[in-house]
């Protein structure tokens, strides 16, 4: 409990500043879409937490986030809200690594969350902060053509289908 | 409808779901959420998957679905990594232009274009097409934007005439322009872009629905005075080529081609369609493994009948690979020539002369 307490205070304290380099940033549909180009990893914020990554500007402090966050909840589950979804922004490294001194365990399972702060899941999806990683399969099917080398330019890739060799001698989707 | 005669039930949904799908306003599908299921890896595979996720988007229980969830990740995918290589474009084409160096670019983006939303379609690498003489400048140009960090995932072609059976300088002059992103891209005119979608389609044995989408897109949104005899171009078994997958296109997806000439062409082969729709059902695309396919050693009696049978052509494939028609003959005699002249080269590519570099993409004659 006490390193808990300890972690909060240090959260609280903290500056979170989002990530600008590397990321390609779409909105579609009421959501906020993220592209790590350097770690190759996709992201959906909901409209909750893309307003919470915004005030990630290394400036306003997660306290000052929480307060912006507050008006339509209690203050209370605000807390627990707006702290849950920065850890999960900084677990999806959606912000500087030296902008969140604390970072560990303290990101509750949604459904801990949910059981906490004493909302359903229905409204749940449309009032709290969601971050999520988008891990559907490429079109391909072929996720591992990129770490294949191949010899032969224009061919379909050895046992993998949906890849075809590029005349850099690598395996590429289809395309 | 042609569907309804198909009698392999998931291909059948897959192509229910694909059929019409490149079209502004797609009906929307009234499936089962099984149906949806049983179809879904086929389906990721084809490439359809964000432009089924745009029919089935407004039916609830559809949507919702983990089969449903998927296709809208797809989706969502499409747009990230449209954005992502329509900036890698401009900066590529910017850097090109900067240099001399004139590019076409060939299928994805270029191709995109003729959706209603070109992040409908997936992108995989930057196909582009450049002049034999300015091929070691491009490779400088695509190695300096590596080095600052931008990686465009460029498969550079030089002797992509045998594939769009045009000339660099032919394919050039006949370019269009298109704006991707801000930037201004060369693409191939309307004539050679549907010519070298058909041939691409047919040198991959058919293996996405995805590629027969973009045939039936071109054909349904060519502009006004549109040349079909410089599509077809005056070599009869290219014609005969184009104008089977454009004919397939309107049998198995219900392209509308009754306004073109191939409407008055012979009836396709009983075996084109059926094979086309064998490596659509197959969870993967094509099944050529290419020479570059490692051999078991020793090869025995038994180890090669296996890897032979690994590496079988497709009929379609083979048949384009050797320059014959796609006609109601055997496919037998195409199948063994290709296998023949694989062999052949895998048996020279095994030889200490072999170089590497002197690879030929595939022979159209």
């Amino acid at each position: 409990v006490k390193n808990d307490r300890q972690q909060t205070i240090l959260i609280d304290a903290a500056r979170p500043l989002a990530r600008k380099d590397g990321l390609v940033i779409e909105e579609l549909d009421g959501e906020t879409l993220i592209y790590d180009t350097e770690r190759d990893k996709a992201h959906c914020l909901n409209s909750a937490a893309a307003q919470i990554w915004r005030h990630c500007d290394g400036r306003h402090t997660l306290a000052d986030i929480r307060d912006d966050f507050a008006d339509d909840m209690p203050i209370e589950v605000a807390q627990e809200v707006v702290s849950d979804c920065v850890l999960r922004l900084s677990r999806a490294r959606l912000l500087e690594e030296d902008s969140l001194p604390s970072k560990g365990n303290l990101v509750l399972s949604r459904r801990n969350l949910l059981r906490k702060i004493g909302i359903g899941a229905a409204s749940a999806a449309i009032v709290l902060p969601l971050v999520t990683s988008i891990v559907a399969p490429t079109p391909a099917a072929a996720a591992s053509c990129g770490s294949y080398s191949c010899h032969a330019p224009h061919f379909t890739c050895p046992f993998f289908g949906g890849c075809i060799c590029n005349r850099g001698g690598r395996c590429v989707p289809f395309g | 409808m042609p569907t309804a005669r198909l009698k392999i039930p998931p291909v059948a949904r897959l192509v229910e779901a694909v059929a019409g799908s490149w079209r502004q306003n797609p009906p929307g599908l009234e499936w089962e959420q099984s149906s949806l299921d049983s179809v879904l890896r086929p389906l990721i595979a084809s490439g359809c998957g964000a432009l089924v996720w745009r029919r089935i988007c407004r039916n609830e229980s559809l949507s919702a679905s983990a089969a449903g969830a998927s296709l809208h990740d797809l989706w969502r995918l499409n747009v990230l990594k449209v954005s992502e290589q329509q900036r890698q474009l401009s900066l590529l084409f910017a850097r090109l232009a900067q240099a001399k160096i004139k590019g076409i670019l060939l299928k994805g983006l270029s191709v995109a274009n003729l959706y209603p939303d070109p992040r409908l379609r997936p992108v995989g690498d930057i196909d582009l097409y450049v002049g034999s003489e300015q091929f070691d400048d491009a490779k400088k140009v695509i190695a300096e934007l590596a080095d600052e960090g931008v990686p465009a995932p460029v498969d550079l072609e030089h002797e992509a005439s045998n594939w769009t059976n045009l000339s660099f300088g032919e394919a050039l002059g006949r370019s269009g322009r298109l704006n991707v992103g801000g930037a201004t891209v060369r693409v191939l005119g309307a004539e050679d872009n549907l010519r070298f979608l058909c041939l691409h389609f047919l040198q991959h044995g058919g293996g996405r629905a995805l590629w027969l989408c973009d045939v039936a897109a071109a054909v349904e949104n060519r502009p006004a005075g549109f040349d079909w005899d410089l599509c077809l171009g005056t070599r009869p078994a290219v014609r005969n080529w184009v104008a089977s997958v454009i004919s397939l296109a309107g049998n198995l997806l219900g392209a509308k081609i009754d306004d073109t000439p191939i409407a008055q062409q012979e009836k396709l082969p009983n075996w084109f369609p059926k094979t086309v729709l064998s490596q659509w059902a197959s969870k993967v695309s094509g099944n050529m493994d290419g020479p570059g396919t490692p051999v078991p050693s020793p090869l025995g009696p038994v180890t090669f009948i296996r890897a032979l049978r690994r590496r079988w052509p497709d009929p379609i494939s083979a048949t384009v690979r050797v320059g014959g028609r796609l006609d109601n003959s055997p496919r037998l005699i195409y199948q063994l020539r290709w296998a023949f002249q694989r062999a052949a080269k895998f048996y020279f590519r095994r030889s200490p002369d072999f170089d590497p570099s002197s690879s030929a993409p595939p022979y159209i004659p």
